[in-house]
């Protein structure tokens, strides 16, 4: 077991983790719509602001003004994480100039995040790509020194920021330049209800899977580590509640099942 | 570089072929519609004029005649009057045109016209619906960002807007249903004759939510739905799509019996002090997949744990050594 590893802010998945994560890496944590995939992010990055690590949050699926919104039910003390709205303006049909994103764009205190939604401007609009991102995340990396990364999601990344040909190659060396960026980033992805994972998992250093189970008495929630490089873990499923308090897992008892 | 789609429209019930070159702008577009000549075809000539018809902003329109290229129609035949009936009818053309900025532009200035009218904004957009939207109107490879950048349109309306979505198939993942900020869920299924329905909550961003499933019937006051009761469906099996065949039904029953076996099993092993730690791992693989109604994995992971945990208990004797050939008695003593 690797010493010096750090926690996720999620004390049950930190015991399966046998510890938490080895810091410097990037993991991925996937899941469907509806899982809790953004909260969990959420209480990685309040872990960290909590001891004192820079944190960023990188917004490609949400809004900041609705993620503030969103998260003030828990009453975590989020107001020192940096955010970065990467959510691309409404695309323009006229053949206006279309600008990529800058790559001197500063992220904004979750404290000074006003209540009202950005507005496209009414001449130019604001394109991300991943490769202005990455620029951006490289210049931000070296200016604040982060620790801890969430870029939320790798799906709207791929499906937003990249062209179809360049898919499979960019987000190769995306991850890649992550992996050599020494921060350690939590990556979410998003699950279909059935079938195939995405390539993105298996290209990470470890998963951590939310499992979204639904019947006429309700949504049952499951968490699991799917994988996990230079550790061992637990490789129960194990089933977790969403409250108040954010993500509770139940390492106690029976693992998954149980009837 | 103007874009060229294929197009049809019908004259006299005959199906006429076209191809429709349009200015890169959105347009709406002045027309021109070039007619080949006497035995001619759409390809011949006229595409060098509607290229630069487009270029100069015009929506240009070719097309074969009736028994002529691609075009349905008797063929060997000429009759000037007919030509021009078919002319006529290429103004349906137009009329397929509904494209997703198209779409934005009439709700954006709607949504300006009535504030400026009303001084009021209008609080509730619903789009019926995102699957007609996508299927006739954002074909080709940016179909994502295009569904994006109309839901962030939408976003910076500020106005709380409810998108009609079929979810065809549940190994894909549409980008509506991960960009909206909640999804409600309609379910319907045949209960014997029975038609009966549900709605549930998938998701709600920032917000806890009552998670069952409830019954809901379609009345002359609208859709009503039943908070105090919960969804049945048959036999009380998990039902998303709760129709289970007899083989299903026989295969739950046996994959839910060798469940209870197995944790029979795994305590026995306990009381032994035998380590199954491995089993119970693969155990509770086999439930996850028996929650998500894949039976067949559930089973095949749960025959697996039966087999091993036997082997170990020692109720099954182990299986023979890999048999090695019997050496021949001139080595032995």
């Amino acid at each position: 077991v690797i010493s010096g590893k750090i926690r996720t802010g999620v004390p049950g998945l930190d015991k399966m983790l046998h510890g938490g994560l080895v810091p410097g890496r990037p993991y991925i944590l996937s899941g469907p719509p509806g899982a809790g995939k953004t909260i969990l992010a959420m209480q990685f990055l309040r872990e960290g602001l909590e001891g004192g690590e820079r944190s960023l949050f990188v917004a490609l699926e949400e809004p900041p003004n609705e993620l503030k919104i969103n998260m003030r039910s828990f009453r975590w003390n989020l107001d020192d994480l940096d955010v970065l709205d990467a959510n691309s303006d409404i695309r323009r049909f006229e053949p206006t100039p279309i600008l990529e994103i800058s790559t001197e764009e500063e992220p904004a205190k979750m404290r000074s995040i006003g209540e009202r939604i950005r507005k496209t401007p009414d001449f130019e609009s604001k394109e991300v790509t991943v490769h202005s991102l990455q620029q951006l995340l490289k210049n931000l990396l070296v200016k604040k020194h982060y620790e801890r990364v969430v870029i939320d999601s790798m799906t709207a990344l791929r499906y937003f920021c990249m062209r179809e040909f360049e898919e499979a190659v960019t987000t190769q060396s995306f991850m890649r330049y992550l992996a050599e960026s020494k921060v350690t980033s939590l990556l979410t992805l998003e699950l279909p209800e059935e079938g195939e994972v995405p390539p993105e998992a298996f290209l990470a250093r470890g998963e951590i899977r939310l499992h979204k189970l639904r019947d006429e008495s309700g949504i049952k929630r499951f968490i699991s580590v799917e994988k996990y490089k230079g550790s061992s873990h637990d490789e129960f499923v194990y089933p977790f509640d969403i409250t108040n308090a954010g993500l509770t897992v139940h390492t106690t008892g029976k693992p998954a099942g149980g009837t | 570089v103007p874009s060229e789609k294929k197009v049809q429209f019908y004259s006299d019930g005959l199906r006429l072929a076209g191809v429709l070159f349009l200015p890169e702008d959105p347009g709406p577009h002045p027309g021109v519609v070039l007619c080949h000549g006497f035995t001619g075809i759409k390809e011949f000539i006229l595409p060098e004029y509607a290229c630069r018809f487009a270029a100069a902003g015009y929506a240009a329109l070719t097309f074969d005649y009736r028994g002529f290229g691609e075009s349905e129609g008797p063929r060997w035949r000429l009759i000037p009057w007919e030509q021009v009936t078919d002319i006529r009818q290429s103004s349906q053309v137009r009329a397929l045109e509904v494209t997703v900025h198209s779409v934005q532009k009439m709700i954006k200035q709607e949504f300006f016209g009535h504030l400026e009218r009303t001084k009021q904004r209008y609080k509730r957009i619903v789009i019926d619906s995102m699957t007609a939207l996508k299927m006739f109107s954002m074909q080709g490879q940016d179909s994502r960002i295009l569904i994006q950048s109309f839901l962030r349109f939408l976003s910076e309306l500020e106005a709380t807007s409810l998108i009609v979505s079929e979810h065809l198939d549940r190994r894909t993942l549409e980008t509506e249903f991960f960009l909206s900020r909640g999804e409600i869920r309609l379910h319907k299924w045949l209960d014997g004759s029975m038609i009966r329905r549900a709605v549930s909550i998938e998701k709600f961003r920032g917000s806890p939510f009552d998670d069952r499933m409830r019954p809901v019937s379609i009345t002359s006051k609208g859709m009503i739905v039943q908070l105090e009761a919960v969804a049945q469906s048959q036999a009380g099996s998990p039902g998303v799509q709760p129709r289970e065949s007899l083989l299903e039904a026989r295969i739950i029953d046996e994959v839910s019996n060798l469940i209870e076996a197995i944790m029979r099993g795994i305590d026995e092993a306990h009381r032994l002090q035998i380590p199954v730690r491995d089993i119970e791992v693969s155990l509770s693989r086999a439930m996850l997949h028996f929650q998500r109604r894949h039976y067949q994995k559930a089973l095949k992971v749960a025959l697996a744990c039966d087999s091993e945990l036997k082997q170990r208990i020692g109720t099954v004797p182990p299986p023979p050594p890999v048999t090695v050939p019997p050496r021949p008695p001139e080595v032995m003593r």
